[in-house]
C-alpha cells in the first residue's frame, strides 16, 4: 500500500529516515512551513528556507523515490514577531506560484495573541487569491478552546471549509472539527498529542470520511513512520483495507489535489531514484554506491 | 548578433499552437508591457507559468522548440521581452533574482533564455553560477544546446564545463560550438582523464572518444 504522510519536516531529518520512508511505502510527503525551534532574526532567513523546501529538500526526497511537496507560510510563532512578519508575508506570493506549493501552511494559532489572529486572517486571504488549500495548526494548550476558535476565525473570511485541513485534532476536537465541514488531521507522536493505538480507535468509531493522519516528524522527539506504523494498528482492530487506504493515500490526495497542482494519477507513478545526481554540488550519499533504480 | 524579436515571435506562435482560449488570455496577460516592466507582476508571473500551463503537453516527437514543455517556452518568452524591455544592468539584476530564487524548472528556463543574447556580458555571473551545480539539469540547460558558453565563456571556464559535462555523463555533441573551441588544453585535459580512468579500470566516458574525433583534422 502506498502511503501519503501530509505533514512531516524532512529539513530536520536524515537521509536514513528518507531510507526506511520509502522501504515502508511512503510515497509521498508534504512539508509545511514552520518554526525551525528558535526564532529566526531576518525575515530573509525565511526566503531560504522556502527555497530550500522548494529546492534542496524536493531533490533530496527524490534521491529516495519520493515526491515532496510544501506548504509555504508565516507560523503562528514567528506571527507574533512584528518585526520580520508583515516583510514574510510580502514575499508569500512569489512562492505561492511555485507549482510544488499545495497549500498555504501551517497558519493558525499558538499562544492565541491579536498578532496570531491578524496574520492568520491574513494568510487565510492570501490562500483564497492563490485558490489554495489551507493547512492550519492548533495550539498545543487550551486545545479544545483554541482549536474551535481556529475554526471560527477561518471560517468567518468565507473560504470553503473544505478547503481547510485542521491539524492535530484529538478525541476531544474531532467531532467539532468535522462538524465544521473542514477536514481533520491528527500528528501521531511517540508520546504527546496523539499515539497510534488511539488514532486506530478514532478511524474505527467515526469511519474514515476525511480523516487524515501524519507524523509531523521535526527536530523533536518524533517518529517518521508513524504514518505506517498506525496503519499496522488499525489492521489489527480490524479496520479495512478500503478504509485504511481512504486515510493514508486518498483522502490527502483528495485535500492537496483541490490545489490543482497534484494529481492521483502523477502521484501513483514511480519516481526514478537516481542517486548519481547532485545538487549545487552536493550528493546525498557519503561514500556509498548511488542505487539507480524505480521504488 | 541573434534576432531574439524573431525568437520571441516563434516561440508565442509555438504557444498559440498548443493553447486553448483561456490558457492564451492567460499568457497574453503575462506579457502585456505593463507586465513585463514591472519586475513584482514579472517574477510572480514567471513563477505561476508552472501551474498554469504544465499539463499542456508538448510535441515530444516533434522538432526544436515543439518538445519544450509549455511552462518553459512560456518562461524564456517572458525572460527574453523582460531583457528587452531593460538596460543591461536592470536585465542582469532580474535575471540574476529568477535564477537565484527559482525553482529547478525555473532556473532551466532562466539558463535557455541566455542562449538568445550570446553577445551580452551582463549575464556571466548567472552562467557561472550554474556552471557550479550538479543538479544535472540545471547544468544542462546551460552546457547543452546553448549559444552563449562558446560565445562569452573564457577558455579556462570553457574547458571546465566540457570536463564536467563528462564527468555528469552528459552528451558533449549538444555542446554548441564545441568543435570551435577545440583547444590544446582542453584536450590534454581529456587524454589526462582517459588514463585516470584506465589506470582504475574504470570505463571511459563517450564523451571522451567523440572529443578526440573532433579534434581529427583539425588544426590546434
Amino acid at each position: 500500500m502506498k502511503m501519503f504522510d501530509p505533514h512531516i519536516h524532512m529539513t530536520s531529518r536524515t537521509t536514513d529516515d528518507y531510507q526506511k520512508m520509502a522501504e515502508a511505502g511512503i510515497t509521498v510527503v508534504c512539508e509545511p512551513a514552520f518554526w525551525m525551534g528558535q526564532p529566526r532574526t531576518h525575515a530573509s532567513s525565511f526566503e531560504d528556507y522556502f527555497l530550500s523546501l522548494v529546492g534542496w529538500e524536493r531533490f533530496r526526497a527524490s534521491q529516495f523515490g519520493i515526491h515532496h511537496f510544501c506548504t509555504i507560510a508565516l507560523n503562528p510563532k514567528e506571527a507574533n514577531n512584528a518585526n520580520l512578519a508583515d516583510d514574510v508575508l510580502a514575499m508569500m506570493p512569489r512562492y505561492l506560484e511555485k507549482e510544488s506549493v499545495i497549500a498555504v501552511g501551517e497558519i493558525g494559532l499558538d499562544d492565541q495573541t491579536d498578532a496570531e489572529v491578524y496574520y492568520l486572517k491574513k494568510q487565510v486571504e492570501l490562500a483564497k487569491e492563490f485558490e489554495l488549500p489551507v493547512l492550519v495548526h492548533t495550539p498545543h494548550r487550551d486545545k479544545k478552546h483554541g482549536s474551535m476558535r481556529c475554526i471560527d476565525i477561518i471560517l468567518e473570511t468565507g473560504i470553503d471549509p473544505s478547503l481547510v485541513l485542521i491539524d492535530h485534532n484529538n478525541e476531544e476536537t474531532i467531532e467539532e472539527t468535522l462538524r465544521s465541514g473542514c477536514w481533520a488531521g491528527h500528528s501521531i507522536y511517540p508520546e504527546t498529542k496523539m499515539d497510534e493505538e488511539r488514532m486506530a480507535r478514532i478511524v474505527k468509531r467515526f469511519g474514515p470520511e476525511k480523516i487524515i493522519i501524519n507524523s509531523a516528524a521535526d527536530w523533536g522527539v518524533s517518529d517518521t513512520l508513524m504514518v505506517p506504523k498506525t496503519v499496522a494498528k488499525m489492521r489489527d482492530i480490524g479496520v479495512s483495507e478500503a478504509d485504511i487506504e481512504r486515510v493514508v493515500w486518498d483522502n490527502p490526495i483528495a485535500f492537496f489535489a483541490q490545489s490543482g497542482r497534484i494529481t492521483k494519477s502523477a502521484l501513483e507513478k514511480d519516481v526514478l531514484r537516481d542517486q548519481t545526481q547532485l545538487f549545487s554540488g552536493n550528493s546525498v550519499l557519503r561514500g556509498q554506491t548511488p542505487q539507480v533504480d524505480s521504488i | 548578433m541573434k534576432n531574439y524579436h524573431h525568437e520571441v515571435e516563434t516561440l508565442i506562435a509555438e504557444l498559440q499552437d498548443r493553447m486553448d482560449e483561456n490558457q492564451f488570455s492567460t499568457l497574453a496577460a503575462f506579457i502585456q508591457p505593463a507586465a513585463i516592466a514591472d519586475n513584482n507582476i514579472l517574477t510572480k508571473n514567471f513563477s505561476g507559468c508552472g501551474r498554469r500551463f504544465k499539463m499542456i503537453q508538448a510535441d515530444k516527437t516533434g522538432k526544436g522548440y515543439q518538445r519544450w514543455p509549455t511552462e518553459k517556452l512560456a518562461r524564456c518568452t517572458l525572460a527574453t521581452l523582460a531583457i528587452a524591455n531593460r538596460k543591461p544592468t536592470d536585465a542582469a539584476f532580474l535575471l540574476d533574482d529568477l535564477f537565484r530564487k527559482g525553482d529547478l524548472h525555473e532556473q532551466e528556463a532562466v539558463l535557455t533564455t541566455l542562449n538568445f543574447f550570446p553577445d551580452r556580458s551582463e549575464f556571466m555571473d548567472i552562467a557561472f553560477e550554474a556552471l557550479r551545480s550538479n543538479v544535472v539539469p540545471v547544468f544542462a540547460s546551460i552546457c547543452c544546446d546553448n549559444d552563449y558558453p562558446a560565445a562569452r565563456f573564457s577558455q579556462l571556464y570553457f574547458n571546465q564545463m566540457v570536463l564536467k559535462a563528462i564527468f555528469l555523463d552528459i552528451e558533449v555533441a549538444r555542446i554548441d560550438g564545441l568543435k570551435e573551441r577545440l583547444n590544446p588544453q582542453l584536450l590534454q585535459m581529456i587524454s589526462d582523464y582517459r588514463d585516470e580512468r584506465t589506470i582504475a579500470n574504470r570505463s571511459v566516458p563517450e564523451g571522451i572518444g567523440f572529443i578526440e574525433s573532433l579534434n581529427s583534422g583539425v588544426n590546434l
